[in-house]
């Protein structure tokens, strides 16, 4: 503990001595150390009578995605697939209200892990970063010591269990553990832990690593119970935690000045039935001083030079004419920094 | 609905224009009443006064021509198309009255009348093949009537006109309405979809029919009926009458059947008379055809305006012939709304068998993939009846997963004949449930829409088909879960006798036959009963076939449900709309509704289609529809009925859950007892009364072996090495107990053995024990005295056991001689047959363990015997229970006391308390119990009626009915009430009775 202590002072120095020297940077980028984004948003449970997991956490998903957080940093794990579900009566959709006006399922859903790929072992290997060597980036939680990562957990849960798919579980104790294996490997920045289940709040009691944010929809002892049945699905379509917090994101933007604290007085008792958890002992700064963007929302990469660019002519492509057969064109993501403009030295 | 809005309104606007030629042949029929005047007068347009003879001439050609056409008009629209002979027709008319128009002669008139004839007779085939042809099935008979209509119309207008019109304003009249005709027929009509069909021009039916239809092309509609007209096409091409596929119905044998159906080709001529129903149609068509021409109607309209001349000089003739118009025109409204208020007579009103080709027809409509399943059975009991049945069913599969799993709705098909209620609205529901279903895009599981013939016959035989079991027996027993399973005797007296082939022909005697298609696994059914749409509450029945029941979370599902969706519901004497104020009257209740189940449990016999299911794992329950004529339900009046739209909402979310669950029912009880809709008692709560009965006489059992232990002296000294010689088979030692009666009563008995004892409830252990303590005592004392035999014991046992088996299997045989012998109907002489066994058997059983030994019976025999019994009847009751609570509750509370009263009889015990044990157990021989339950019942209920007498007679039939239905039961639907009676209970009474009735010398003195 203490080296880490020593480390993390060295490094803090560091980073003092290196940017000191450069030109006057503002006052919030001195403070915190955090470059980027991630979400691990994970729905445990299968079966259709669980739809209602799934709208909770492609609720999340959508709100993440429309606040700037990319796919390529979301780890959406998801155990079913209630849209295509034959049950169905609105294939290709799942909703969060009886209403029908929020289709979460959207249009460009990436689902990272589905079906039996959502297991205790994956997760687990997901967050500490042992993940077998070919496994596909989408797949990866490449975080560093700058990522701040919201993970959302819902299914169904016990006093210190999570159940995953009716055949394992995860404990808080695990939980816990995983989250300092990241700590100590530099996996993270700051954690805001969400979890909507049954007893929720039991499982962020034994988490022992820094900061960390945690929020529960339920206290142990109490059920999260759902927020309504949609009688043409069939099944309850959303639980109530998750419908207040989705309703309250709604009214976020990428440049709204909301806190986290609060997203965290989001669910008052009379509107949950259950009491919402919060556990703010490991993170080290006011909740009602963070934007509420430091999670849900997403940090551009920012490369601070005070050299002089040099635009270079850009490099006019060829028309090519004579090729008539149309070959599909190869589309790919635009990088988001200009890369192509600046010579590099 | 836009498109079926424009397709009617095109069906309407082409049947108006197809009938216009109608319209014209009426007011050419009629014309002469006012034109034969013109001409006989003497400005007559030809110039010249017609004679009489060409008048009659005129008047009676239009109707001579068509006698000659009408034979070829159908032939000629199979071959050039409906379209072409009615444009022709039109031209023809056209033409016709041209000639009349232009008409310097009689002749000429003559020959524009017949040719005039030709057409009409022509048309007015062709048009009503192709109106009918055109129009769906819901505007066909509206498009029919306006035929007649505006026949009736065209003699109106004709006479108006020439009321009031020129001769020749009148022709110009009809000129240019066959004009108009012929435009509208080239603008508007287009060719019957059916003739394009017929003739492979399949692309253009479609288009014809998307056009009738105001549809476009593509529509699933469209193309489903026309695939339907394919079929049907394709069905007449091979030309098989279509009822004569429906099997006789079960009163038929086969010897007398056409096993074959007729596969060569079969004109239409012959196909008119060889079914029923169009046999019908034609004497009935012909009659009133024949019977109109007779009665002058004809003659009155041609003559009209002559004849009302001469009738009525006062009034104008024209004006009389209108009044008549009008009335033919009112009449024929009249005809049009009352065929609309009757609808068409019932096809299939008074016959007896399933109405395969319209449920075929219904359900392919639905676009269902429809099947037809046909079943036989060789009736085990009477001379080789042979049944056969058909059953429909439909597969509604689900549109996004694989056919895994099943839901089946089922209705049996009860024709009106039948001493129960009909089930007509049942089978309406499924198929107006099916038709809402279809479309439904949230399937998760197939849905098969079944109608069975013959009741529980046909849903026995379908299941047995669906889930692919043969007809050999050993299949059936084995699915049964039946420890009973006729091949296993190893026995096979066929071999050695040939005329007993009764024991050795083991094929079942029901032939499920083949489904020509299946789905997934069933995961549950719910079977309807209604009567009509408008019931006051439904009543779920669960009682399945040995009393199994389905899973308590269904059965609770469906209750709720109905809650929902406003229906009254109801179970025994449970009512949803009774809420009692008193507790006591709810505890009343309740009993009641609990008395009820467990009398429906307790012969085994289901109470509906649905216990058929549970045999095969599946959970299934029956909804009855009742009104307040069936059923002692209080302020039944007082309800609102139920109707249509509610009952299809219950059904609709039944199975809609049913489409959620994801795994089959499990979650739930299987065992339980229902006092209430919403209540229930579980197995943990009942069964300890049962097994308290029974632990009585274990009891019994114990104490009695207890007693019987002889003394041991020296047991703890000779224990060890007699137990090794004992368990050499080659040293076995005679098995005979020494009675150590001249020992002193020693106390000191190993408590192991004890132990032992109470614990082994097998016969086996006990010989075991026995032969141990035997050699134990032939080791301790020299002395010894034989009177203790196992073999006599053992055989008796088992020989008792073995009559049993064969009471078991001799129904079939008591049949075959009754028939053969005295020719008796098969349940006579099975009962008589019963009652000669049973007075045998009560006359020899108590000798029976003489039989086999020398000396006379001693106590620790039939005290042996007596523990056997005891142990043999408390295992029997406790299996019973577990599968069949109420009736091992019954058997258990009917024999327990006289199993626990008897005892061996001692010579020395005074006779009072001996004859009171033999009575008791004379009073509860199966069969005799059976038969004087039945006839107290009967006195009790038709005593004062009809004298005590005939109501005990009545109460023996009962019994004979009851027996049979037993043994058919056991046979046909493997219910086992039959063969535990027979073949485990009847031995037990057995062996009971030869205890109560030996008497031996008492227990040794040392014992008094």
């Amino acid at each position: 503990m203490a080296f880490t202590n020593l480390m993390l002072v060295f490094i803090f120095n560091l980073l003092y001595l290196s940017l000191s020297s450069g030109i006057e940077i503002p006052e919030e980028f001195q403070k915190s150390n955090h470059t980027n984004n991630w979400a691990v948003l994970v729905d445990t449970s299968r079966f259709w009578f669980n739809y209602r997991h799934v709208a909770n956490v492609l609720s999340i998903y959508r709100s993440v995605k429309r606040l700037g957080i990319p796919d390529s940093q979301i780890i959406l794990m998801i155990s079913d697939d209630m849209a295509c579900n034959p049950r169905n009566p609105r294939p290709a959709t799942i909703f969060n209200s009886a209403h029908e006006q929020i289709n979460v399922y959207g249009d460009d859903v990436e689902v990272d892990y589905r079906g039996y790929e959502v297991s205790v072992e994956n997760f687990i290997r997901l967050l500490t970063g042992r993940v077998p060597p070919d496994t596909p980036r989408s797949k990866q939680l490449l975080t560093d010591e700058g990522s701040n990562i919201l993970i959302y957990l819902t299914g169904h849960g016990g006093d210190g269990f999570l159940k995953f798919q009716d055949s394992e579980e995860v404990t808080s104790q695990e939980l816990a553990d995983a989250l300092e294996q990241m700590w100590q490997k530099k996996r993270y920045n700051e954690i805001f832990f969400i979890i909507d289940t049954c007893q929720a709040s039991s499982m962020y009691e034994k988490f022992y690593s820094p900061n960390i944010l945690a929020t529960a929809s339920s206290l142990v002892g109490e059920d999260s119970l759902s927020h309504h049945v949609d009688s043409a699905i069939g099944v309850y379509i959303i639980d109530r935690y998750t419908y207040y917090v989705l309703e309250f994101l709604e009214n976020v933007h990428p440049n709204s000045q909301r806190t986290m604290s609060e997203f965290l007085a989001v669910c008052p008792k009379s509107a949950c039935l259950s009491t919402v958890g919060v556990r703010k002992d490991l993170f080290h700064r006011d909740p009602s001083k963070v934007p509420i963007t430091d999670f849900f929302g997403s940090v551009r990469p920012v490369i601070l030079t005070t050299d002089p660019i040099n635009i270079v002519e850009t490099p006019k492509r060829k028309k090519k004419t004579e090729n008539k057969t149309k070959i599909q064109v190869k589309r790919d993501y635009v990088p988001q920094f200009p890369m192509h403009l600046v010579q590099v030295t | 609905m836009c498109a079926m809005m424009k397709g009617k309104l095109i069906q309407y606007a082409c049947t108006v224009v197809l009938t216009i030629p109608c319209f014209q042949a009426a007011f050419t029929f009629v014309w002469p009443s006012y034109a034969i005047p013109a001409l006989q007068s003497d400005r007559s347009p030809l110039g010249y006064k017609i004679s009489e003879r060409e008048a009659g001439l005129i008047s009676s050609c239009t109707m001579l021509s068509p006698m000659i056409v009408t034979m070829f008009a159908g032939t000629l629209a199979d071959v050039f198309g409906r379209k072409k002979i009615s444009v022709a027709c039109g031209f023809i008319i056209l033409s016709s009255w041209i000639l009349v128009l232009t008409a310097k002669s009689a002749s000429q008139i003559l020959i524009a009348r017949l040719i005039c004839g030709l057409a009409f007779g022509c048309n007015i085939i062709v048009v009503i093949m192709y109106i009918g042809e055109l129009c769906q099935t819901s505007t066909r008979a509206t498009a029919t009537v306006i035929i007649t209509f505006l026949f009736s119309i065209g003699a109106l207008a004709s006479y108006s006109l020439g009321w009031v019109c020129s001769y020749e304003t009148v022709c110009y009249f009809c000129i240019t309405l066959s004009v108009i005709y012929i435009i509208f027929m080239f603008a508007l009509v287009k060719e019957s979809p059916v003739f394009l069909v017929g003739k492979g021009r399949e692309k253009e039916a479609l288009h014809c029919l998307a056009f009738y239809r105001g549809a476009s092309v593509v529509t699933e509609h469209v193309l489903g009926e026309l695939s339907y007209m394919r079929s049907q096409h394709n069905q007449n091409k091979q030309n098989h009458p279509i009822e004569e596929n429906v099997p006789q119905y079960e009163t038929e044998k086969l010897t007398e059947e056409k096993t074959s159906l007729p596969q060569e080709e079969t004109s239409a001529w012959k196909l008119l008379f060889a079914s029923t129903s169009s046999r019908r149609a034609l004497i009935s068509m012909v009659s009133i055809m024949v019977l109109t021409v007779y009665m002058g109607m004809v003659s009155v309209q041609v003559y009209a305006a002559q004849l009302f001349t001469k009738m009525a000089p006062n009034i104008s003739p024209d004006l009389c012939s209108v009044i008549l118009a009008l009335v033919l025109v009112a009449s024929s409204c009249v005809g049009t709304f009352t065929m609309d208020l009757f609808k068409r007579r019932e096809k299939y009103y008074d016959t007896e068998k399933i109405p395969v080709p319209w449920l075929v027809a219904k359900m392919s409509q639905l676009h269902l993939e429809v099947y037809t399943h046909n079943y036989t059975l060789n009736y085990p009991l009477g001379q080789g009846q042979i049944y056969k049945g058909t059953n429909v069913y439909g597969i509604l599969r689900a549109a996004r997963t694989p056919s895994l799993e099943a839901l089946v709705v089922s209705a049996p098909f009860r024709p009106l004949s039948s001493h129960q209620k009909s089930t007509a609205a049942g089978i309406a529901l499924m198929l107006a449930f099916a038709e809402f279903a279809r479309p439904q895009k949230y399937w998760a599981k197939d849905i098969i829409f079944l109608v069975t013939e013959h009741e529980q016959l046909g849903m026995q035989a379908w299941l047995e088909a669906y889930h692919g079991l043969q007809s050999d027996s050993e299949t059936f027993y084995t699915t049964l879960g039946s420890f009973w399973k006729p091949g296993s005797f190893g026995l096979d007296l066929t071999n050695f006798f040939p005329g007993f082939d009764w024991l050795g022909s083991h094929k079942k005697c029901l032939n499920p036959g083949q489904l020509k298609a299946r789905s997934g696994a069933i995961q549950a059914a719910i079977n309807l009963e209604f009567h009509s749409p408008k019931i006051k509450y439904v009543e779920v029945k669960v009682e399945g076939l040995n009393g199994q029941l389905p899973n308590l979370d269904l059965v609770n599902l469906v209750h709720k449900l109905c809650v929902k969706s406003g229906i009254h519901h109801s179970y025994k004497n449970s009512y949803s709309w009774v809420r009692n104020r008193n507790k006591v009257d709810d505890w009343v209740n309740n009993i009641w509704t609990m008395v009820g189940m467990v009398s429906t449990q307790l012969a085994g016999v289901p109470n509906g289609n649905h216990g058929l299911f549970h045999r095969f794992g599946i959970e299934a329950v029956t909804l009855e529809g009742r009104d307040s004529s069936d059923g002692p339900a209080p302020r039944v009046h007082s309800l609102s009925a139920a109707n249509f739209h509610r009952l299809g909402l219950a059904l609709e979310t039944v199975l809609r859950s049913l489409n959620n669950l994801l795994e089959a029912f499990h979650q739930s009880y299987f065992f339980y007892m229902l006092p209430a809709t919403d209540r229930f008692v579980s197995i943990g709560q009942y069964m300890p009364s049962l097994c308290l009965m029974c632990a009585a006489m274990l009891l019994r059992a114990l104490a009695l072996w207890v007693g019987v232990q002889p003394t041991q002296e020296r047991s703890s000294q000779a224990e060890d090495p007699v137990d090794s010689e004992a368990k050499e088979p080659g040293e076995r030692p005679p098995e005979r107990l020494s009675e150590s009666s001249n020992q002193r009563v020693h106390n000191r008995k190993t408590i192991k053995e004890k132990h032992s004892d109470s614990e082994s409830e097998i016969p086996g252990e006990q010989d075991v024990k026995e032969v141990v303590q035997s050699s134990d005592e032939r080791v301790a004392n020299s002395q010894t005295q034989l009177n203790f035999s196992m073999v006599n014991v053992g055989a008796n046992y088992l020989l008792v056991h073995v009559l049993g088996y064969a009471a078991m299997n001799s129904p079939v045989l008591f049949t075959q001689l009754g028939a053969k012998y005295f020719s008796l109907p098969s349940e006579v002489s099975v009962y008589y047959g019963l009652c000669v066994t049973s007075a045998v058997l009560v006359v020899a059983a108590p000798a029976l363990p003489r039989l086999l030994r020398r000396g006379a019976l001693t106590h620790e025999e039939l005290t042996l015997v007596n523990i056997l019994v005891l142990i043999e009847l408390s295992t029997l009751c406790l299996a019973l229970g577990m599968h069949n609570f109420p009736l091992g509750l019954a058997v258990a509370a009917l024999y327990t006391p006289v199993a626990l009263l008897s005892g061996v009889v001692v010579r020395e015990r005074g006779w009072i308390s001996v004859w009171l044990q033999r009575a008791a157990c004379a009073v509860l021989q199966p069969l005799g119990a059976l038969t004087a339950a039945m006839c107290v019942y009967s006195v009790a209920v038709y005593g004062g009626a009809e004298g005590a007498a005939a109501a005990a007679g009545r109460g023996r039939d009962a019994a004979m009915q009851a027996v049979m239905f037993a043994v058919a039961d056991s046979l046909i639907y493997g219910n086992w009430v039959f063969n535990v009676a027979a073949s485990v209970l009847l031995p037990v009474w057995v062996v009971l009775w030869q205890i109560v009735c030996n008497s031996v010398e008492g227990p040794p003195p040392a014992r008094r």
